[in-house]
């Protein structure tokens, strides 16, 4: 019996994949109760470039049924079938509540980059104060970050934020149907800021708005 | 960064519904990636392993 990979969980009634969705290695995927999986060679799967994007791209393709489904991480393979069934049915009800939240919505994340101080390495103190500056990017491209998520709030219905020294991903769950003045919001805001690259990606599946671990 | 952002997702979000992931990146070309984003998602796979299924 091959392993059962999971690719996504979607609501009850949602529609099935079409037979030509191919999923990691050019599986066939298909849809056990409610979630869509493939059966793997075997088990671990190893992340390659190749397989995170099958796996994404079949997530990409249930969101694109027009029900909105809910992501699996990355690299869950179960024995069987059933075990995979009695995985998903172990968890049911924190499920339920997560497709209901995520009902409608799409994930668009916002990545706005600035370049980040190089560190100096010349002398004990220069090191330092190159440290200090790099701190002070962070602190500012977090500021900035937040005054985006405060300007578009009315646009999102929920909102995570990571910022790392160059970089801060704004991750946003918004209504399919608020798309274009959800884009417009970004737009406005991000007209005005100097010195930041910014990048919009989505309509994506809700990654970022799953149930808590 | 594009790249870097979907291998971030695909590996540091989504449901976990299996105590025992496994991610196991094997693949230069993987390595070759943005580190930082990538070690993230290998350090919290770890954290993963490390914390037995409730």
């Amino acid at each position: 019996v091959s392993p059962t990979y999971l690719y996504c969980i979607t609501a009850p009634g949602a529609p099935s994949p079409s037979p030509s969705t191919v999923g990691i290695d050019g599986t066939a995927i298909r849809r056990l109760a409610d979630a869509w999986v493939s059966d793997v060679e075997s088990r671990p799967v190893r992340a390659t470039i190749e397989r995170i994007r099958a796996h994404d791209a079949v997530v990409a393709a249930a969101l694109d049924t027009g029900s909105t489904p809910l992501p699996a991480r990355f690299g869950q393979a179960f024995a069987t079938d059933d075990e995979c069934i009695a995985t998903i049915s172990a968890k049911k009800s924190l499920l339920s509540a997560a497709l209901a939240r995520v009902a409608g919505m799409v994930e668009m994340t916002v990545l706005l980059r600035t370049e980040a101080p190089a560190l100096a390495s010349n002398s004990g103190t220069a090191y330092l104060k190159s440290l200090a500056r790099r701190e002070r990017a962070a602190d500012a491209l977090l500021r900035t970050a937040r005054a985006v998520n405060a300007r578009l709030s009315h646009y999102v219905r929920e909102s995570t934020e990571g910022v790392s020294a160059s970089v801060a991903t704004l991750s946003h769950l918004v209504e399919r149907d608020a798309l274009t003045e959800y884009l417009e919001g970004v737009k406005a805001v991000t007209r005005e800021m100097a010195g930041i690259d910014v990048r919009v990606l989505g309509p994506k599946a809700p990654y970022s708005f799953g149930p808590p671990e | 960064l594009v790249l870097s952002d979907l291998i971030s997702r695909v590996l540091d979000k989504g449901v976990v519904l299996s105590g025992d992931v496994v991610i196991s990146i094997a693949d230069i070309d993987l390595i070759k990636l943005e580190l930082h984003l990538l070690l993230s998602g290998v350090e919290s796979a770890v954290r993963r392993l490390d914390t037995p299924p409730a």
